[in-house]
């Protein structure tokens, strides 16, 4: 499966510079990975990854979204 | 890019309306999530008739119901271990910790999921990059690393920030200060009262902490760093500087931080909780710069939802132009002032243990401190401020005896209260939230 569609604005309205779409597709693409059937050693480092990076979605506030890690 | 003296400069300087609009929407989403996940708080919502879709920002928060602690104690009692405010199973946990259990109570159980963890230390990234921490910094934790969340979260901050970490866990006190001297400590985290009792370690073992490596300190766990006296004795006995944070195990993390330019107050980390101040009698809002009993709501945590929790702390609400850092963050006047219920009630009198230990730290003279309330002739009240004297104050020590009596009568009401040495090592030293309040009195019920 890809990824949804990124959203073009942040939680306020304002539209996402060039960096924080960037950051929004990483983090999405964290996400369709634990979809995928991965040995113990990489589901354990994306989900580590996933968690942070939703540190900076959330820090950043471009996503409204909780990740089930 | 120049260095930034912001954490998250993005939502650290947003305008105020901004910053409400998001944590209106934010406040949105954690009901949404609670209501369907929690049974706790969907129960509580269903109470107060109100459902997530009539919650559409900051301007519904009053709909919401408190939550106490001893409602989320019952639901504990009722649905072991954890009650039924958990939202998701405990095998998606990572981490458990309790409440400290220093008021004899029993602990809160508190479990948290991998998101919610890195929350918690990003928190405690905004308090120790705004006091000027940076990576390269030599972090020491003078703190157990037990079930008590104590400083947790900061230790794993200051791995994220990229410092090095000196974990200071199952230690003696004279080996954590040879540990600090030996690797070069830049920074110390602990409690005020366990800075002072470090310090004086120092002093007692020849090392000279004041002329040594650490530049700042991190205080925690009480309210005492925020008083002014023991902030500057705790300063002048490190030669660093020092700066208030408060937290809760409820949230897990900090909700507050000194930044660099140090106003007397602590800002609020607003992009991820909600503070309120309410008159702790009637439940509602008082204005700013008027005392009032703190209410969190956490953005955050997820596993544990917090949504307007009765925290019992004092505190004065001050606009963020108090401060010249550029944070749009209010701020809380003097830190954490006290508890709710820690008010002592001495021969009709208030008595407030914050306001006497602000008074006993302006005088260097006085080591350890404790309250001694007792009960004489079976009905009246005393109250006492036990002193040790610091080695090299005993010649001075009558002067400063009827001059902090003096001072402590003219504080609070003219309560004559009776100021006596006890020998050194007499009272207790702590590590954690010092008790210094020693009530013997036969009956404290009505006054407490």
């Amino acid at each position: 499966m890809s990824p949804a569609p990124s959203p073009r604005t942040d939680l306020l309205g304002r539209p996402l510079s060039e960096v924080e779409q960037r950051l929004v597709a990483s983090y999405e693409g964290l996400k369709a990975l634990l979809e995928q059937d991965l040995p113990p050693a990489a589901a354990a480092n994306v989900r580590e990854a996933l968690a942070s990076m939703w540190q900076v979605m959330n820090d950043l506030a471009l996503l409204s979204d909780r990740p089930d890690v | 890019m120049p260095a930034s003296p912001y954490w998250n400069p993005k939502t650290e300087t947003l305008p105020r309306a901004d910053l409400r609009r998001l944590q209106g929407v934010r406040l949105r989403e954690v009901v949404e999530r609670a209501w369907h996940a929690s049974p706790f708080h969907r129960r509580l919502l269903e109470q107060a008739g109100v459902r997530p879709e009539q919650v559409r920002g900051m301007d519904d928060l009053e709909r919401l119901p408190f939550t106490t602690r001893e409602a989320w104690m019952e639901c504990q009692r009722r649905t072991p271990m954890f009650g039924d405010m958990v939202t998701r199973p405990v095998e998606r946990a990572v981490r458990y910790h309790t409440t400290s259990g220093t008021t004899g109570r029993t602990p809160l159980r508190v479990l948290d999921g991998r998101v919610d963890w890195k929350w918690i230390a990003e928190c405690w990234c905004y308090g120790f990059h705004g006091f000027g921490i940076r990576p390269g910094d030599r972090v020491f934790f003078a703190f157990s690393y037990g079930t008590f969340i104590g400083f947790w979260g900061a230790h794993y901050a200051a791995e994220k920030m990229g410092c090095l970490v000196l974990p200071g866990g199952n230690m003696t006190t004279e080996n954590r200060v040879a540990l600090i001297h030996e690797m070069g400590a830049t920074v110390v985290c602990s409690t005020p009262t366990y800075a002072l009792r470090l310090a004086q370690e120092g002093r007692e073992r020849g090392i000279d902490l004041p002329g040594g490596s650490v530049r700042r300190l991190i205080l925690s766990g009480e309210p005492a760093g925020s008083i002014p006296a023991t902030k500057r004795l705790i300063e002048e006995q490190w030669g660093a500087k020092a700066a208030d944070t408060a937290g809760m195990t409820e949230i897990g993390t900090i909700m507050m931080f000194e930044c660099e330019k140090q106003p007397g107050g602590t800002h609020v980390i607003e992009d991820q909780v909600i503070e309120e101040v309410i008159d702790p009698e009637t439940g509602r809002p008082v204005a700013y710069g008027e005392r009032g009993e703190r209410v969190v709501t956490s953005f955050g945590r997820g596993m544990i939802p917090l949504i307007r929790y009765r925290t019992r702390d004092l505190v004065v609400k001050v606009p963020h132009t108090r401060c010249t850092c550029g944070r749009t963050f209010d701020l809380y006047d003097g830190g954490i002032l006290g508890r709710v219920d820690d008010m002592l009630l001495v021969r009709g009198t208030n008595v407030y243990p914050r306001a006497v230990e602000a008074i006993v730290r302006e005088y260097p003279a006085v080591d350890e401190f404790q309250i001694h309330l007792t009960t004489v002739e079976g009905i009246r009240d005393e109250i006492a401020v036990r002193c040790e004297v610091r080695p090299g104050h005993e010649a001075e020590w009558a002067q400063v005896r009827e001059r902090l009596a003096a001072d402590l009568a003219a504080a609070i009401e003219g309560l004559s209260i009776p100021v006596v040495e006890v020998a050194r090592g007499t009272l207790p030293r702590f590590e954690l939230k010092a008790k210094r309040v020693k009530d013997e009195r036969v009956v404290k019920g009505a006054s407490r």
